[in-house]
This record gives structure tokens, sequence and C-alpha cells, in this order.
């Protein structure tokens, strides 16, 4: 810690950084999302990797937050369950990663 | 390594994995070969029909193998608004017609005043690839612009030479079918459809 590299270190607030969509598997989820307007469970455990178990879980935890909306439209005559951002999901996803790139700046910075 | 942050390589994922079917090459490819093998006929009936059978055909394909299998994605549209779409038309047929009537100053080929007026039916033809750069543009399946500046340029060859566009169109859509058939086999083969039913979990 003696490094002098250190003292140079601007403040970084980590309380600023959205832990509920910090945890990998929930910044993947998030991630693809924001690309697309929506997508069905089967598209999101293909892109993610995840289990049905913890997919559904985490896409749980996301509504809850009000990050995603889950609804059924019709798409060519069939019915589908369509998992998007809401747009304050959206905003906050939008508002992490400029966080997260402010951070990273940062420590590049050094 | 995929990093959930670097959005543009998240993109190009969930792209390659909507078009890894293959589906809409052997659309296109069997798109041109009907053409191919009307476009003697002379109706513009056909021409005008492809695209929409095409679209069924690739519509309901996906329907009935590729959603099933790797699950549906609503991609965003980019802004195209209205008046974008109207101009991109309009800047294309007037660039068709300045390309088809200048061609005979400044190229050997052989039309008199009076069959320059033929060329005119080739005004539904780009149209079509019009509507094909829309689509490209819209669903961001890049590979569509290749496809056309191929036509394009096997049209410009053909005025050039002895053998009719038919055939180049026949060799291009074989290509394009027999590639597309080629990868939704392989796509097959690499995701066979799941147990349970799919999306409504």
């Amino acid at each position: 810690m003696n490094d002098p590299s250190y003292s140079r270190l601007p403040a970084f607030n980590a309380e600023s950084i959205d832990r509920l969509i910090h945890e990998p598997a929930r910044l993947s989820i998030m991630a693809v999302l924001y690309v697309v307007e929506g997508a069905d469970f089967l598209f999101l455990e293909g892109q993610t990797g995840l289990t049905k178990g913890n997919l559904s879980s985490h896409l749980s935890k996301l509504e809850s937050a009000g990050y995603i909306e889950i609804t059924k439209e019709f798409v060519e005559r069939i019915p589908h369950t369509l998992i998007g951002l809401t747009p304050s999901g959206r905003e906050a996803f939008a508002g992490y990663l400029r966080e997260m790139k402010s951070a990273l700046g940062r420590f590049e910075s050094l | 390594m995929n990093s959930p942050l670097d959005l543009p390589q998240v993109e190009r994922r969930v792209l390659a994995t909507l078009n890894e079917d293959g589906l809409l090459d052997l659309g296109l490819g069997l798109g041109t070969l009907v053409i191919a093998l009307t476009m003697n006929h002379g109706s513009i009936v056909y021409l005008a029909m492809t695209p929409v059978l095409l679209a069924m055909f690739v519509r309901g394909m996906r329907r009935r193998f590729t959603y099933p299998r790797v699950g549906f994605a609503k991609l965003k549209s980019p802004p195209m608004t209205r008046v974008k779409i109207i101009a991109l038309v309009s800047v294309t047929l007037i660039l068709t017609m300045i390309t088809l009537l200048s061609v005979p100053r400044v190229t050997p080929f052989k039309v008199s005043g009076g069959d320059q007026w033929l060329l005119f039916s080739y005004l539904p033809a780009a149209l079509i690839l019009t509507i094909a750069m829309i689509f490209a543009h819209r669903h961001k399946v890049f590979n569509i612009y290749g496809y056309i500046l191929i036509v394009v340029g096997c049209f410009l060859h053909s005025r050039l030479s002895p053998v009719p566009l038919q055939y180049y169109l026949l060799l291009i859509g074989a290509v394009a079918a027999a590639t597309g058939l080629g990868r939704f086999i392989i796509f097959l083969k690499n995701h066979p459809k799941p147990d349970t039913g799919h999306s409504d979990e």
C-alpha cells in the first residue's frame, strides 16, 4: 500500500454500482435484453448458458425490481412469452454501463 | 471471452443465433430460382409474388424448426421513418432509371430508342432489391447486401456478354439454396428439438 500510485487513485464510490445488475448471471441477462426488444425463455437460456431454474430465479429478481417485464403476445398466431426490459430497466442498465466504464477508466488512467 | 459489457459482441452473438438456421439463404436461393425460371414468361405477377411467398416460407419454417430449438427474439428495429423509406425507394428508382437509360451511350449495348422502354421492365426488379435492402437494414442481415451486389453485378455483366441474365440467376439461386440447405441441416443436427415445449416457461 506504500506504492505512490495508489495515492493517485481517484475517488470511486462502489455504492453507485447497481448490485442487482452487477451479479454476473443477471448482467448477462440484462445485456442480451438490452440489445433486443424482447426474447423468450429458451432464447435467453441459450444466450446466457444458465440452467432453467437459475434463469427463472434471476428473472424473478429482475422482475421484482421492475427491470424486466414478462408479456404474452402472439407472434405469427403462436403465443409467445416475451421477456423485455422496462424503460426503468433500460435506464438502469445504461447507468450501470456508464458507472462501470467510468470506474474502469479511472483505473486505466493510472 | 464473452463479456456482457461488450454490447456489440452480445448483439453479434444474438444475430448469429437468429440467422444460424440458413433459412434466409435457402429462401433467397429458391426465390432467385423461381424468378430465373419464370422471367421468360414476362409476367410481373411472378416477380411480385416471389418476395411474399419467400417471406411466408422463411417465417413458416422458422416457426416450425428454429424457434422450438433456439428460442425467439424480437430485434430492435433501427429507426426507419416513413420519410426515410420513401426517400430510399425514390433514390433507388431514379438511379436505376438513369443507369438503365444511360447504359446504351456508355457501353456497347445495342438498345434502340424504342427498346429502351423495355428496360422499364427492370423497375419491379429494382423495387424488389430496394425492399430487400430495407429488410436487411431493419433485421441487420448484412449478407443480403452482398447478395444484392452480386445480382446487380451479374445483371450488368449479362448486358455485356452473350450469356442471358437467366443463367446467372439460376447459378446464384442454386448456390444460395444449396448453402442455405447445408446450413439448415447442420443447424438441425446441432440443435435437436428439446423434449419439453419451448418459450412458455
